[in-house]
């Protein structure tokens, strides 16, 4: 059965100074599958996450994506694929705190020039999709942190992205909203056929996922 | 723009303290900016007023014209201090026209002998006087009201009166004019020096004006990071976050210059009031015409975007904003107070060099242009040695400090001197 790569990352290196962070990574993901990227702090898990969605830049390597070396892209293309083919869940700071649930759910649309009315509708169904009906007006500061990473999600999901990145997603919640936002995740690589990169240091986190990497001294082990 | 309109409505409530901030700050800065220009144009607009007083050395107006029978004019010397009243001076002309055709003073018809104009302000005082000395020193009938375009101030006490063709033979000292003084609108009025004055008048408003606007943007800026960081990781492209942080900064602009007109309106008879010369201004000379409204409105305006787009460079730079605009500061270097010194050099030189300029107002290129460089190299020299002075300053106040929280306010200001300047 021949595989379906979306991301595939070769000879990924990247370094901060003289601290070498990524020291030759290589990496495949399939459509739909689940990839929990675990190590110890500073082992350089976060940096292959932000080289692989684009977000940083890879000192060295190739990071194909639907044909394309990420690297090679202009920002703005990158940003294009930020917009249109990736979707991002971080621990904090990733929603706008101005802007209420159904707008920051929205706003992706927005900005890809959808009309304001079709861009809301889907953000209202967005919300509801995943338990979040009743709280569209709120901001996210009046969120609990299971809700707020939730919409985070309905956010993320809503421009059905080929590739999920999330780093550290259930790092401030209890072990509850955790395994809640955790089976969200299953359903949406079953469902949609989304891959998902995971961040995480915590073992019954990657459990959900179909494949552990784990990332030691700027290498996959 | 919409999109930037859309984010303005939509954050608005949540940030209105920061948006009414920073229009309070712009609106300080066209405040000054538009009581400088004023202050500007009444200066000009006295001088002025003043011109048809000028008779006695406008040749040209003395210059017999064919068909055109000239008006006498003297102007009274003090006669044993009858021309002082309380404290003020009262100035007084007296004309004779030696035809009907004779030329007039604009707005006044010349008094008949033995009739006379008075300035209101001279009027009033006439009425507040119940002895009745005023009304007597001046003799004759008043006729009314001389139109305040012949005054120089509100408060100027003026004597128009008519005399006969005796009394003004009488005279020791009088013109015929067969034209009247008056300055083309065109012609410059001060001097070189002045204007060059008035330059460095703007780019030194200009200068807090920045200030002012740059530390507003600074205000609440870590949550602008956020927000346009949470943007661009969804997608947003630089423009478009231009798009709405310049939305943004332009309705903090629009704010700030509305609440500075009215300030400005607030603050313009307080301003007439001032004495230049003795003497108060009009109101209306105070005014500011449409294309300096314009520059203000526009410099503010680029101020606005300047300082909003320099705030804004670390967040353009990453979809993770705030997480990756750490910089490593770098030691504000020794050499960036050189253009300050320089500049305090050069005008304590212009001024030793130039003293007796300064007392008789003569047109010297040379002096403005240094006057202007010694202005710009200490402006400049400010800003780029304020994180030097600020480490220095704070690291010297840390060192005579006792209580502990001010050595460490102070150590903590030191340190962070390149952050709290925006380099």
């Amino acid at each position: 059965m021949s595989r379906n790569i979306v991301i595939d990352a070769k000879a990924i290196r990247k370094s901060y100074g003289t601290t070498e962070a990524l020291r030759g990574v290589n990496i495949a993901i399939e459509s739909g599958e689940m990839v929990a990227i675990m190590g110890p702090s500073g082992s350089g898990k976060t940096t292959l996450l932000l080289c692989l969605a684009g977000i940083e830049q890879p000192d060295s390597g190739i990071i194909t994506f639907q044909d394309k070396n990420i690297p090679e892209l202009s920002d703005s293309e990158r940003t294009i694929l930020r917009r249109t083919d990736f979707g991002f869940v971080f621990q904090f700071g990733q929603l706008v705190p101005e802007l209420s649930a159904l707008d920051n759910v929205a706003v992706p649309l927005l900005l890809n020039g959808v009309k304001k009315k079709i861009a809301y509708d889907q953000a209202r169904l967005m919300l509801c999709k995943f338990g979040l009906q009743g709280k569209e007006n709120n901001l996210p500061g009046e969120l609990s942190g299971g809700q707020a990473q939730r919409v985070a999600i309905a956010r993320a999901m809503i421009i059905k992205p080929k590739v999920l990145f999330a780093d550290e997603p259930t790092g401030a919640l209890d072990s509850f909203n955790s395994e809640q936002i955790m089976d969200l995740f299953v359903s949406i690589a079953k469902n949609n056929k989304t891959a998902i990169i995971i961040v995480t240091h915590e073992p019954s986190i990657a459990a959900h996922a179909d494949r552990e990497v784990i990332v030691r001294d700027g290498l996959i082990k | 723009m919409r999109l930037g309109l859309f984010f303005l409505r939509k954050t608005y409530n949540q940030n209105t303290r920061q948006i009414w901030f920073s229009a309070v700050a712009v609106a300080v800065g066209v405040l000054l900016m538009l009581l400088f220009l004023s202050a500007m144009n009444g200066i000009s607009a006295k001088e002025r007023r003043s011109a048809w007083q000028l008779f006695m050395i406008d040749s040209a107006a003395q210059q017999p014209i064919a068909d055109v029978t000239p008006l006498y004019i003297t102007q009274d010397s003090t006669k044993n201090g009858l021309n002082i009243w309380g404290n003020q001076t009262i100035a007084t002309y007296s004309l004779y026209a030696s035809s009907p055709s004779s030329p007039n003073l604009p707005g006044l018809e010349t008094p008949a002998a033995g009739t006379y104009y008075a300035s209101p302000q001279l009027i009033k005082l006439i009425q507040q006087d119940t002895t009745g000395l005023l009304n007597a020193r001046l003799g004759g009938v008043l006729l009314g009201a001389i139109p305040d375009p012949l005054l120089t101030s509100p408060e100027q006490l003026l004597v128009i009166r008519g005399l006969s063709a005796d009394e003004m033979q009488k005279a020791n000292e009088f013109s015929r004019l067969s034209s009247l003084y008056s300055i083309p609108k065109d012609t410059q009025l001060f001097s070189r020096l002045f204007w060059g004055l008035i330059i460095i008048g703007i780019i030194g408003l200009l200068i807090p004006v920045v200030m002012f606007i740059s530390a507003a943007t600074r205000f609440g800026s870590v949550q602008k990071n956020k927000r346009y960081a949470a943007l661009r990781l969804v997608g947003a492209t630089r423009q478009q976050i231009i798009g709405i942080a310049s939305a943004e900064t332009l309705f903090v602009v629009l704010i700030g210059i509305t609440i500075g007109w009215l300030l400005y309106l607030t603050c313009r008879p307080i301003l007439a009031g001032f004495r230049l010369s003795g003497s108060r201004f009009f109101i209306e000379d105070m005014r500011v015409n449409g294309e300096q409204i314009l520059f203000v409105a526009a410099a503010t305006i680029i101020a606005a975007i300047i300082a909003n787009r320099k705030a804004m460079r670390s967040v353009q730079n990453s979809p993770l904003g705030v997480m990756l605009v750490l910089k490593i500061d770098r030691s504000p270097s020794i050499l960036s107070i050189i253009p300050l010194i320089v500049g305090f050099a050069l005008l304590i030189y212009t001024v030793i060099r130039f003293p007796s300029h300064f007392i008789d107002g003569t047109q010297d290129s040379i002096l403005v242009t240094m006057l202007m460089a010694a202005f710009i190299l200490i402006s400049s020299g400010i800003l780029l040695s304020g994180p030097l002075l600020t480490k220095t300053v704070a690291s010297l106040a840390a060192r005579i400090s006792h209580r502990p929280e001010a050595i460490i306010a102070t150590e903590n200001r030191a340190l962070s001197a390149p952050q709290f300047h925006g380099y």
